[in-house]
């Protein structure tokens, strides 16, 4: 379902596209455009289009001190970043174990033109499996504490997950989540974290790798479709599409993405990323790249459904409803992710547990 | 138009359909809620305040929504941006609700000023800071002297242009806590408190609502001359001690809203205040005793309008 003509939403997708949408708007579509971008996570983002495009100056005043508010706010936390990486690289190296940066701390690194306007609360990276013991232990010796979690939380973590639980320095705002592989152990996607390691890239930062452009790509796509939160993670597929825009700069990047993502077995993840930057974002792909994909494809009424619902949860939220919509198929995407990630036998007492929680707390708003 | 000119129902009508349009300067929010209650409360506290004309841009837009909780106790919900970011208060605590909310949005989305966490008076032309912890009794200062023809700029904010000494009056209703709600009672017989809330997580909380001719003026900076840490001690006699201006770079940054998100910025900034402004802990266990002593100090040459 495509976002109505003249909806917040259809206008940010514009916008996003080409800041030129921009021009003209009255008082009113501004606020509710920026109240669009917000709660989707993209005004500093939004803002860095507009002025990289050198439109920003034009705006009206309340509009424009809104969008430098937001780049302010970003590139601090873009800064904190940086700074957070170096301290636990410090820690990480001291003990020989080599460090990769994923996703938004990576994304700085590599200097990506919207590095600085993702919203982080934490830092993303990976140690190898066998490091993972001797990391959190370092990493607790320099003084990282557990966030708060409930037991039954950490125990998630502990047996199901592909990190270990998150990690925060006390006083600082940005966490540490360290990861020992790219998927849920337990999940029916088990790409060789070993492949990620060998073509894994040195970066500005001394001691610290990236993952090869199309393995971020892959490693963005499957994170995008088989995570269990899928509200607002419109923010998630801006990183593809940036993504697909810079590496694609290189004309080998496409042919090495699909041919790598066959190679490891994530032919689906980026059938669905293709598939959603081209609907949603209409972000420029090479031609003949769908048709390419299509044998990455799942059966047809699975397609269908899997496609209409995607489109649903990855277009812009609105955030004029109240109660929100389309709450029923975010409860569906969050079973089926945890479907994807763990055996029955496993799920079922997860989500029962995680269901009797919710109703329990009675600060839970409607999801 | 002020809000006082809007009958009740038409202002409860405007906030359950299309929604109220305040100018709250610097800033203008837009206040949605289908809760005649907290109409009520809010015509009383913000009657002074201009009505925006339809079509304003409104830097935060809020609304107070009723819902029920699982043990189907009334409860009021703060939305913005089409999220709940906290949670939820009891359904009469509307207003407190309104106040520590926009208080929260204004503080995440203002970076285009420093934030210092300070109530603000200004008398002559002359703007005194004086920022503390919550408990320090900033608030109660504040409302103190609005009431003895200070113009009341802010008791949460001290909303200042990056690289000036000036500052921006965001005027709200000032929110006395617990002993400081009959303190001012008693104080000032006159002064329009309204309703108490009580068991609010900062206990009974009532508002000072903004004098009228302070509201009228909340569109002319004001220029700091003095930088005053109240630190209220019962029964304490009055002293004051004056702050290195390292000591007080560090007491007015530190607890700044946003200092960091600032850097470079918020440093300059606050190093130009405490190179310009004198900067004092003043000690007091009584008001009458504390504003003879800020009547003392103001009157130093120092402390003269540039």
């Amino acid at each position: 379902m495509r976002p109505r003509d003249g909806s917040m939403p259809a206008l940010l997708l514009r916008a996003i596209r080409d800041p030129a949408a921009l021009r003209g708007l009255d008082a009113v579509t501004w606020q509710r455009l920026l109240s669009c971008a917000r709660r989707n996570a993209v005004l500093a983002y939004l803002a860095e289009r507009a002025h990289a495009c050198g439109m920003l100056d034009s705006f009206e005043e309340r509009p424009r001190l809104a969008l430098m508010s937001a780049r302010i706010g970003g590139r601090r936390l873009t800064q904190l970043a940086r700074w957070e990486l170096d301290q636990v690289t410090r820690v990480l190296s001291a003990k020989g174990i080599p460090v990769i940066a994923l996703k938004g701390i990576a994304y700085v690194l590599r200097e990506m033109p919207h590095a600085s306007t993702r919203l982080m609360t934490d830092i993303d990276v990976m140690v190898p499996h066998a490091c993972i013991a001797e990391a959190e232990s370092a990493l607790r010796d320099a003084g990282w504490r557990d966030t708060k979690l409930d037991p039954y939380d950490v125990t998630y973590y502990r047996r199901f997950s592909h990190e270990i639980p998150p990690l925060r320095y006390p006083g600082r705002l940005l966490g540490v989540d360290v990861h020992h592989t790219i998927c849920a152990p337990v999940s029916r996607l088990r790409p060789d974290p070993n492949a990620f390691w060998a073509a894994a890239q040195p970066t500005v930062m001394p001691g610290v790798r990236a993952l090869s452009p199309p393995d971020s790509f892959l490693h963005a796509a499957v994170h995008l479709f088989f995570d269990s939160d899928f509200d607002g993670r419109f923010r998630d597929l801006v990183d593809l599409h940036e993504m697909a825009i810079t590496f694609g700069e290189d004309a080998q990047f496409w042919p090495a993405l699909v041919s790598r993502a066959a190679e490891i077995g994530l032919g689906r993840p980026l059938f669905y990323a293709v598939s959603m930057l081209d609907s949603i974002l209409a972000t420029p792909l090479p031609a003949g790249i769908r048709a390419d994909l299509d044998r990455f494809a799942p059966l047809g009424p699975v397609r269908a459904w899997m496609s209409r619902t995607l489109q649903q949860v990855l277009t812009p939220i609105d955030p004029e409803p109240w109660p929100p919509l389309h709450a029923g198929k975010l409860w569906l995407l969050y079973v089926r992710s945890h479907w994807l990630r763990m055996p029955a036998h496993l799920l079922i007492p997860h989500l029962v547990r995680k269901s009797l929680r919710r109703a329990g707390d009675p600060a839970t708003q409607t999801q | 138009m002020n809000l006082a000119d809007l009958p009740a129902h038409a202002v409860h009508r405007r906030l359950a359909g299309e929604g109220l349009l305040l100018h709250i300067p610097p800033i203008a929010v837009r206040i949605r809620s289908p809760m005649r209650a907290f109409a009520e409360q809010l015509r009383t506290m913000y009657s002074a305040y201009e009505i925006a004309e339809a079509g304003t841009f409104a830097d935060i837009d809020v609304r107070i929504i009723p819902k029920r909780s699982k043990r189907l106790r009334p409860l009021a919900c703060f939305i913005v941006d089409g999220v709940s970011p906290f949670d939820p208060f009891p359904r009469d605590h509307a207003l407190p609700l309104l106040e520590w909310g926009v208080n929260w949005v204004f503080a995440q989305r203002m970076h285009q000023y420093l934030l210092l966490h300070a109530a603000v008076v200004e008398r002559d032309g002359a703007a005194v800071l004086l920022p503390a912890w919550p408990g320090s009794g900033k608030s109660t200062l504040a409302a103190s002297l609005a009431c003895r023809g200070w113009r009341y700029l802010s008791d949460e904010f001290g909303v200042v242009v990056p690289s000036t000494l000036s500052v921006l009056p965001f005027p709200r209703p000032a929110a006395l806590k617990n002993e400081s709600i009959d303190v001012m009672r008693s104080f000032a017989p006159d002064a329009f408190i309204g309703p108490i809330f009580p068991k609010t997580r900062k206990g009974s909380v009532a508002h000072l609502r903004v004098p009228s001719p302070s509201v009228r003026r909340a569109r002319d900076p004001a220029r700091i001359t003095a930088v005053f840490f109240p630190d209220f001690q019962a029964g304490a006699p009055v002293s004051v001690r004056p702050l290195s201006q390292s000591t007080a770079f560090l007491k007015l940054a530190h607890n700044a809203f946003n200092y960091e998100m600032l850097g470079e910025t918020a440093f300059r900034t606050v190093a130009a205040i405490v190179r310009a402004v004198p900067c004092r802990i003043i000690r007091y266990g009584d008001l009458e005793a504390a504003h003879l002593q800020i009547e003392i100090l103001m009157k130093e040459p120092a402390h003269a309008p540039a």
